[in-house]
């Protein structure tokens, strides 16, 4: 059994008699995922048939270790749903603001002669000749409930513990269980699957990966958490565009931000996402061995050599920019993605080595 | 030192902590106290260690060989100082100030990216007046920020109609100590009045505003760095001209009107440093506006569409944008461009906080690790799939 793509709902039959009661629920372990030198990762389900996944500590004498991931998780929790609760707010303040209404009608029109001065004098006169029609206005209704329904997700990047508890049966050893929120675990696998079943991405595919991992360290800055990324550590959930970080062992909480891992956790992600397309490092340098689609492809590629060196300015610090914050790195890495390709929706693209 | 930034919760958290509940009265407490004590709060009294610094935040470092150092949290400090008038019908101006607070603060903030903005609030009033003059530090937090607002004691009388806001200016050249100056680029500072102002100095004031030692915080702020020192004949002679000549060195000074066209005022500030605003409700999007051309931040053609956006009527904001096509835009951007180096970055390590410029980074630390690591193929991989 190599990851968890694909594996097929496990049958009452097939499903393990191991049954272990929590504080809160008990769980049928299903089959042993994946280990780390302080911990041990199971399937499971619940009593409610949910999957789940069970984290127990390898000896006693890791159960700090696990301890430690819960607290780390439960604080990056708390910290995601204050940047949610405060962006709602400015959201919520901006879509009731006086002449919303009047202007995004007026963003609509087609005038010949439209005034582009955006003088909301000219416009409510405007609107008081030619009033907002009932489609225009269920329109600008439709856009204010997408724009209150939009959110960070700062929570989709990390699983969450639904329980901890000191499993005395399995010789007292440390337990979470963790959820990733909103997706299914039939639909994630490991990310170092991909370069370990010899395939890559394409490139567009790689930078909505290292902009989740950039995003991810940005969160971890504002909470003031240090933890080492790695291919390893991450599941992906294509289709859903998720990727999460499920293994926080090596995490821990700190009075200040770390910046030297900050930094690290950055070059990394430049790594990784070389790596992931395919690339090879030579002694000095990381070469791209396959044909462009576009020659303007090339800066993307350097975007990433230059962030796993941590030069032209690639830093793990953060900078504020409105009312956010970001490090540096990812900051300038959107402004490269944005600039080359955009936003938009690409399909998860692999493709051989 | 520390990291802590203003937010609009941290704002709407600072109010509540101090009982602030509504948009007026803000200073009641502090005015019953000055009323009982005849003294202002440590935080607002320009006596109470005259110099106002404005430094670069810096938390303990170790070095991997075991050297500690400095490093910096925020970026490089950015100085803005807003001078208000409080007298007359511009009595309820800290009521206004607190009130748009966290909008005047964000404002700023986006004009200022990789800033750390350091903001000092002051008012002033008559000289026949008890407190003529009111300076807060530049603070960085919410809380700061709302404790020093809500200890002014603005004393809303009108006396006669010229008012006294040289000693605000006068503070602004010689009692602020700036890291900003030492590497070339200049600060802010906003005087706002609607009535004439008063031109001469005389010692007896000065050393009632600032303390009996104000020549010698003079002196003590011009040693290193670049600045005049002070003697009581140079006081009996000292023009406010010269004066705003002096804060202009230090600070892109300007001058905002309200209502009423001040005319005495043009022979202190030039066109480029003067802006007419038709009310204080619109001072944050004025300075925002003022602070982002200077900066290059805002572009002229952006400067009405960014003043309606946020909350300016649209007559008001065209008059405004017109007026800011008088000022020197550009300003901070060409003294930035003739640096002879990189303006310090978060991370940046220093050897110790009196330096000027950092001698690497954490970043630089981290390159080497990172090339090993990556030559290594290592790259913290820790989980082993089954």
């Amino acid at each position: 059994m190599t990851d968890l793509e694909r594996q097929p709902r496990a049958s009452k039959d097939e499903q393990s008699k191991m049954v272990i009661k929590g504080g809160i629920g008990s769980y049928a372990i299903i089959k042993k995922l994946a280990q780390t030198a302080a911990m041990r990762y199971y399937l499971c389900q619940d009593e409610c048939q949910k999957w789940r996944i069970f984290c127990i500590a390898a000896t006693k004498a890791d159960n700090r270790v696990v301890l430690r991931a819960q607290d780390v998780l439960d604080h990056l929790a708390k910290v995601s749903t204050k940047l949610e609760d405060d962006e709602y707010d400015n959201t919520l303040k901006e879509v009731y603001a006086d002449d919303f209404v009047t202007r995004e009608v007026w963003s609509f029109r087609d005038y010949g002669d439209k005034d582009d001065s955006g003088d909301i004098m000219t416009i409510r006169w405007k609107l008081r000749q030619d009033p907002p029609t009932l489609q225009e206005l269920e329109l600008v209704e439709k856009m204010r409930a997408e724009r209150l329904q939009q959110r960070l997700h700062y929570d989709w990047l990390f699983p969450v513990v639904t329980e901890s508890f000191c499993c005395m049966e399995q010789g007292g050893r440390q337990v979470n269980v963790l959820e990733i929120p909103d997706a299914s675990l039939d639909d994630m696998t490991s990310l170092a699957g991909i370069p370990n079943k010899k395939m890559r991405l394409d490139l567009r595919s790689s930078a909505w990966i290292v902009g989740r991992m950039l995003k991810l360290q940005s969160l971890l800055c504002l909470a003031a958490v240090s933890a080492s990324m790695g291919m390893s550590k991450f599941l992906i959930a294509p289709e859903h565009h998720r990727l999460v970080m499920l293994d926080w062992g090596d995490s821990a909480i700190c009075k200040t931000v770390d910046w030297e891992s900050s930094n690290l956790n950055v070059a990394r992600a430049g790594i990784m996402g070389l790596r992931l397309i395919g690339a090879t490092s030579t002694e000095d340098e990381w070469q791209y061995p396959y044909a462009l689609e576009n020659a303007s492809d090339e800066i993307y590629i350097q975007c990433l050599r230059d962030m796993a060196a941590l030069r032209a300015g690639y830093r793990g610090e953060y900078i504020w920019e409105n009312r956010s914050m970001r490090t540096i790195a990812h900051f300038k890495f959107y402004e490269t993605v944005d600039c080359l390709w955009g936003r938009k929706y690409h399909p998860f693209t692999t493709l051989p080595m | 030192m520390g990291r802590g930034v203003a937010s609009k919760t941290s704002f709407d958290s600072a109010r509540r902590a101090r009982k602030i509940v509504s948009d007026t009265h803000v200073t009641k407490a502090a005015e019953q106290q000055a009323q009982l004590t005849g003294k202002l709060s440590h935080l607002v009294d320009p006596s109470h260690d005259p110099i106002r610094r404005s430094l670069m935040r810096f938390d303990p470092y170790t070095m991997p060989n075991g050297e500690m150092v400095w490093i910096v949290t925020i970026g490089p400090p950015m100085p803005v100082e807003s001078l208000v008038d409080t007298t007359g019908s511009m009595g309820n101006n800290v009521d206004l100030m607190m009130k748009y607070l966290p909008d005047s603060h964000g404002l700023i903030m986006m004009m200022l990216p990789g800033y750390d903005l350091q903001y000092a609030p002051g008012i002033f009033g008559d000289v026949s007046d008890r407190f003529v003059f009111q300076r807060g530090q530049f603070e960085m937090t919410a809380q700061k920020l709302v404790d020093i607002l809500a200890n002014m004691v603005p004393e809303r009388d009108g006396g006669d109609w010229t008012e006294d806001p040289h000693y605000g200016i006068f503070a602004g050249a010689y009692l602020t100590n700036t890291y900003i100056n030492r590497l070339g680029l200049k600060g802010y500072h906003f005087t706002v009045s609607d009535a004439d102002t008063r031109t001469g100095y005389d010692l007896e004031t000065l050393r009632r505003v600032f303390g009996n030692d104000v020549l010698e915080k003079v002196r003590e702020n011009a040693d290193g760095n670049g600045g005049k020192i002070l003697t009581p004949s140079d006081i009996r002679t000292l023009d406010l001209r010269e004066v705003v000549s002096d804060l202009q060195r230090r600070s892109h000074a300007f001058f905002i009107e309200i209502g009423y066209k001040a005319e005495c005022w043009d022979d202190y500030y030039d066109r480029e440093h003067m802006i007419q605003l038709s009310t204080t409700q619109y001072l944050p999007q004025a300075q925002a506006a003022i602070i982002g051309l200077c900066e290059g931040t805002l572009d002229i053609q952006e400067a009405k569409d960014f003043l309606i956006e946020n909350g300016m009527l649209g007559r008001e904001a065209s008059c405004l944008a017109e007026e800011l096509r008088h000022i020197a835009i550009g300003a901070q951007e060409d003294l930035r461009r003739g640096l002879k180096y990189t303006l310090p970055q978060p991370g940046d390590l220093f050897r110790k906080k009196t330096d000027l410029l950092p001698f690497t980074s954490v970043s630089d630390l981290a390159r080497e690790q990172v090339v090993n690591e990556a030559k290594m193929g290592a790259s913290a991989d820790a989980v082993e799939w089954l």
